[in-house]
């Protein structure tokens, strides 16, 4: 091998590559990394004190039967991708926002351990995940009161903070975290007046529709609405009708729900406020990070995996899409240079 | 009688065909055996794994994860979770570590799932202004 030949070789070796999200997406594509390309420095950045991600507050179980083979809670799911991650060198800054990316793939964060800190990455691997769809996105007419909430937020509340959100709930949206909530709430003792679906039919998964609302005998509302919310400082009531074959409300068929805390459940969208700054293209339907079959971006260098690329309904098929990321992010690292360009 | 299992998110509707005693006597559409013990247990004495949180003492969290190691009688849950709001554990544990032995006699133990260290500040609490 000639000297500029090993040169290269060296160089293409000798990457630096920040991963954005320390959920099972960035783990695990952080893990297929350093297995694949072993030189390759990583660095795991979250905001968050604690890896793992949106599974740390998932505490029920039915995760890992595919990838594990066993059924596990969320936190048991990320214990068990975190330990595998301790057999490798991968670094972790957690606390640490990051505030910018750019098309140099140049990462800027900040930290209050270390301030503000720019890596130069030779890759960089979005794992964002997503955030729920608000109250605002919905357009629902009425009071703005406290004690409306995402789902999700709910549950951070109770599982992680031990803070129950009220005590009488009604659920908007009939998605898995909502059926989710709808057990959790029931189990801390608080009422669940009613799960109202626009739909002719739940959205969660038959197994969470059973074990979550059908167990519970809590009250259903199918092609139903939220017309209008009420309350001054806190929610009172919500008025429900029933919905047209049109899609508008039926107003003739209004009725009241007492209640001091509506949770939304409908839908989630990909957070990609880093790769929209960054330039990367992005799906005008979805908001997911258009991504080729190696999971790279529109950027060179600027991978996506996770729920930050397409909304998963199971984290082992996220974790097995993320292991193929972080095999083709090291493909790509350690790919021979031509005429200085990798390939 | 039919049921959708709820083994894994296959969710594969499962069909029993019980006789005039009410025994069974053929299933169908389970995809797995599995299916098949659901469907059984079902019929008999439906049971689920029941996952809550305990207070947590002197961790970096206020609530510790929780589960039982197996299966539990449906009826029994609300009660669990009412049983479980007494308790407090301290940091540091470890996730496998048992909370609660035998609850209510169910032979089934509560165990902790999450590994969380003991930290020298204090438990955060949400503080709200008045």
């Amino acid at each position: 091998m000639s000297k500029k030949a090993q040169l290269l070789k060296r160089q293409a070796h000798k990457g630096h590559v920040s991963i954005i999200g320390a959920g099972p997406a960035g783990l695990i594509a952080a893990l297929h990394i350093k297995k694949n390309a072993p030189s390759t420095k990583v660095t795991v950045i979250d905001r968050e004190i604690f890896v793992g991600g949106i599974l740390n507050q998932c505490i029920h179980p039915g995760f890992g039967l595919l990838e594990f083979g066993q059924e596990l809670t969320g936190p048991e799911y990320a214990a068990k991708v975190s330990a595998l991650c301790r057999d490798f060198e991968i670094e972790f800054l957690t606390e640490t926002s990051v505030l910018s990316i750019n098309k140099k793939l140049e990462v800027v964060a900040l930290s209050p351990k270390y301030g503000a800190k720019k890596f130069q990455s030779k890759a960089i691997v979005l794992c964002t995940g997503c955030r729920e769809r608000s109250r605002g996105a919905l357009h629902i007419p009425g009071d703005r009161p406290s004690g409306i909430m995402t789902a999700g937020l709910a549950q951070k509340f109770i599982n992680i903070d031990g803070l129950v959100p009220g005590s009488r709930v009604a659920i908007l949206g009939s998605g898995d975290i909502g059926a989710i909530m709808a057990r959790r709430l029931t189990l801390q003792g608080v009422e669940v007046a009613a799960v109202i679906e626009i739909k002719k039919s739940l959205s969660a998964r038959p197994r969470n529709v059973i074990q979550c609302i059908v167990d519970f005998q809590i009250p259903i509302y199918l092609e139903h609405t939220i017309t209008k919310i009420v309350g001054r400082e806190r929610l009172e009531k919500i008025k429900v009708a029933k919905i047209l074959s049109d899609g508008r409300a039926d107003f003739s068929t209004e009725f009241e729900i007492s209640c001091d805390t509506l949770l939304l459940s409908v839908g989630l969208i990909p957070e990609n406020e880093l790769a929209e700054m960054a330039g990367v293209a992005l799906d005008a339907k979805s908001n997911g990070v258009i991504v080729d079959e190696k999971f790279m971006s529109s950027i060179p260098g600027i991978f996506a995996c996770g729920n930050a690329m397409k909304i998963y309904d199971l984290v082992d098929h996220l974790s097995e899409d993320s292991k193929k990321a972080g095999e083709s992010v090291a493909a790509y690292l350690t790919a021979p240079l031509v005429e200085g360009k990798q390939v | 009688m039919n049921f959708i299992c709820i083994v894994c998110p296959k969710s594969c509707p499962i069909d029993v065909l019980l006789d005039e005693e009410n025994k069974i006597k053929s299933i169908s559409g389970a995809n797995c055996k599995n299916g098949l013990r659901y469907a059984t247990q079902e019929l008999s004495f439906p049971s689920r794994v029941f996952t809550s949180i305990v207070k947590l003492t002197g961790g970096q969290i206020a609530m510790c994860p929780v589960k039982s190691d197996q299966a539990v009688p449906r009826e029994l849950i609300l009660k669990m979770s009412r049983s479980l709001c007494q308790l407090s554990i301290a940091a540091p544990v470890k996730i496998g570590d048992i909370v609660v032995e035998n609850i209510l006699g169910t032979k089934a133990n509560i165990v902790v799932t999450r590994n969380i260290d003991k930290c020298k500040q204090q438990t955060k609490t949400a503080k709200i202004p008045r």
